[in-house]
């Protein structure tokens, strides 16, 4: 399994990644739900995380098209 | 209960004078006809104001709606309407938001939020799944939007999306608008005013359900295919992207100090685009300055277009966030500022008048404008009527610089008129002001077959396009309004997004397949755009009923002549204009409403029952 590596610089908080994760690991999108979260820091744009749950699947970096996400 | 795919499946009704909660299943009928969004809200408002009702009164009735593909991951899916009786036009008002809590409502298992009545004191609706309650909001009023925004985040947690209204909402500013997560308003109409009314400050919502969907195969397909087309329109993507409203005008603009004033762009939830923009002011008497923003570039777009009241782009950001703190309409408040510099240069209001205060076109004339505005103080109580309201009461010759249609500011002003259909629409919008369901592909010239093929995505009929592509320029603008208007109330309906790249992207097809898939209800693209006919003449019917007629489908005389493509607007062109629109909508030319028969054609026979023994329609 691949390490998910992020570049915030290009995160664009649409929170796709999040309805992805969502929608594939809880069978219904919500991004509360999801493994991965952004949040906007003023004055630094958007930091991204992941949760203890994330087992690095990669279907989050799949459907990024701001290339925020990348695997290892 | 039925299980629902796309739609969350229940509205929710809240009744702030009693505090009444009422949770009703979602009608398949209701959904079937009025589809989602602003389609259903329009049917609840209907239903439920009374005409003639004061709209800053109990009377009054709140929608925030979604639709079925709000919240999922169908590309732009986050776009909503909130929904009431204007304050500004006494007519339907209506104001579209991306990050607001629509979303946030489908995950707590909800399609509408229906707000009614009006509390005694101050309160906020604190929604958590199926919890709902009206809470004390005494610590709120009185606060800006950012610090009410940031309390409940505080108490809440930073899971609750919040929609909240700043002292201009309060103080029943007739353009006051709601915000949401302390950036995206919910801009136009007074609908601020409308929660000022009700004594509501604030919406926190936290859903922890999901929404799913019928046919996920195709669903995830679908996703794919609007992917692609977005992939296939990369040069305009990143023209968005880049520099958002402003692409079309780097001409007319400082491109490089907008970019220095950027820290990045940022996109509402599930758009591939990212045409806002965050702002991150580096040096100057503002540096350290970052918020998000929504469609920064309308706001440099509309100052240039007045006549640069503000000027500066660092000082434009700096009165945006003041802006959006008072929760006030970006465009409103430009265009009572526009009025009032107008008036002074022009010798009818004096300081006398302005208490005190030299105005001149710059930031610091603005701001403190905007706070007596929001304040309602001194001459800010005036301008807080709105430009229609402020310059009847001022008189003395002040109505020659009314730039507003039905009450609503036409916000561009008379100092810079946009292309074709998106200026007719301003009159035949039934809320009026800007051009939000005229599209934008008269705005430069094209050649005829371009709109040929604009008439096949949005699902003209074959019969009509001869006449829609007519003229020397191509297009019959009236006509060619009616079709727009259609195809934008469906994609308000979808909860979708108006921007350029997005509605080249989502042609009829493709809303009729996600909508399909997302709920497992079959429509096709026309049966979708039956429904937002049905929708826009439901409008209509709304204003008719509030005793608007076709005199107030006009330009106030000081925007006429205008120079509009390669001629000049009148008003005996615009009379024609109207004509020719009416027919194309089935109405009656003579009164511009619909008829009886065309009503019952589209399945509105209690609303044309009701209309006809009124008198107002035959």
């Amino acid at each position: 399994m691949s390490d998910i590596i992020v570049h915030e610089e290009k995160c664009s908080g649409c929170n796709t990644c999040e309805l992805w994760c969502s929608y594939a690991f809880q069978g219904s999108f919500n991004p509360l739900l999801a493994y991965i979260h952004n949040d906007f820091v003023p004055g630094q744009g958007f930091k991204i995380t992941f949760t203890g749950d994330c087992n690095s699947c990669g279907i989050c970096v799949e459907h990024c098209v701001y290339g925020a996400l990348s695997l290892e | 209960m039925k299980d629902f795919f796309g739609y969350a499946g229940t509205i929710l009704e809240v009744n702030l004078s009693d505090g009444k909660i009422q949770k009703t299943p979602l009608e398949d009928a209701l959904a079937g006809k009025f589809i989602g969004g602003i389609g259903i809200s329009t049917k609840l408002l209907y239903d439920r104001i009374k005409p003639g009702a004061d709209p800053l009164s109990e009377d009054n009735v709140l929608v925030m709606g979604s639709s079925p593909l709000n919240g999922t991951f169908a590309p732009t899916a986050a776009r909503a309407e909130i929904t009431a009786k204007s304050p500004l036009s006494g007519l339907i008002g209506w104001a579209n938001t991306g990050n607001s809590v629509a979303n946030m409502l489908k995950y707590a298992g909800y399609d509408q939020l229906v707000l009614t009545g009006a509390a005694d004191t101050p309160v906020y609706l604190k929604i958590d799944d199926d919890s709902v309650e009206i809470c004390d909001a005494a610590h709120l009023w009185g606060k800006d939007a950012w610090e009410t925004t940031d309390v409940l985040w505080n108490e809440l947690g930073k899971d609750y999306r919040v929609t909240c209204i700043g002292p201009a909402g309060e103080n029943l500013v007739r353009f006051a608008c709601p915000v949401s997560q302390k950036h995206s308003a919910a801009a136009r109409t007074g609908m601020g005013a409308v929660m000022g009314s009700k004594k509501l400050k604030a919406l926190a919502v936290r859903g922890a359900k999901g929404i799913t969907v019928s046919d996920k195969k195709r669903f995830i397909a679908l996703f794919d295919e609007a992917m692609n087309r977005f992939k296939a329109r990369e040069k305009l993507v990143g023209a968005w992207r880049t520099y958002g409203f402003l692409a079309g005008f780097l001409q007319a603009v400082d491109p490089d100090e907008f970019l220095r004033l950027k820290g990045g762009y940022y996109a509402c939830q599930s758009c591939p685009v990212a045409c806002n923009a965050w702002v991150n002011i580096p040096d100057g008497k503002y540096a350290g300055l970052s918020y998000l923003a929504s469609a920064p570039g309308t706001k440099i777009m509309v100052d240039l277009m007045l006549g640069r009241i503000i000027g500066p782009y660092d000082e434009i950001f700096k009165s945006l966030e003041l802006v959006n703190r008072y929760g006030l309409d970006f465009f409103s408040a430009i265009s009572g500022v526009s009025l009032a510099v107008s008036l002074y240069e022009n010798n009818i209001v004096t300081k006398e008048d302005t208490d005190g205060l030299s105005l001149a076109r710059d930031a610091e004339t603005f701001n403190e404008l905007s706070r007596k505005m929001a304040y309602r103080e001194g001459f800010g109580d005036i301008l807080a009527e709105g430009v229609h309201g402020a310059a009847v009461k001022i008189g003395r010759g002040a109505e020659e610089y009314d730039v507003s249609i039905r009450g609503v500011d036409a916000a561009v002003g008379k100092g810079g008129i946009l292309g074709a259909t998106e200026t007719f629409g301003f009159v035949t919008n039934h809320r009026a002001g800007m051009m939000e369901r005229s599209t934008s592909i008269s705005f430069r010239k094209r050649d005829r077959e371009s709109y040929v093929k604009y008439c096949g995505a949005v699902g003209v009929p074959e019969e009509a396009v001869g006449r829609v592509c007519d003229g020397p320029e191509g297009l019959n603008v009236p006509r060619l309004t009616r079709y727009a208007e259609d195809m934008l109330t469906l994609v308000a309906m979808q909860g979708l997004c108006r921007r350029a790249p997005v509605t080249q992207v989502y042609d009829l097809a493709l809303h009729a397949d996600f909508y399909s898939a997302a709920t497992g209800i079959d429509m096709t693209g026309q049966d979708l755009l039956s429904g937002a006919e049905r929708v826009w003449n439901l409008q209509k019917c709304f204003n008719i009923r509030e005793g608007a007629t076709r005199a107030d489908d006009r330009f106030p005389k000081t925007m006429l002549p205008m120079k509009l493509g390669g001629g000049t607007l009148d008003q005996d062109t615009m009379d024609s204009w109207l004509n020719e629109y009416y027919d194309e909508r089935g109405w009656d030319v003579v009164t511009g409403r619909p008829t009886v028969k065309k009503l019952q054609a589209m399945g509105l026979e209690d609303e044309a029952a009701e209309l006809e023994r009124s008198g107002w329609i035959r």
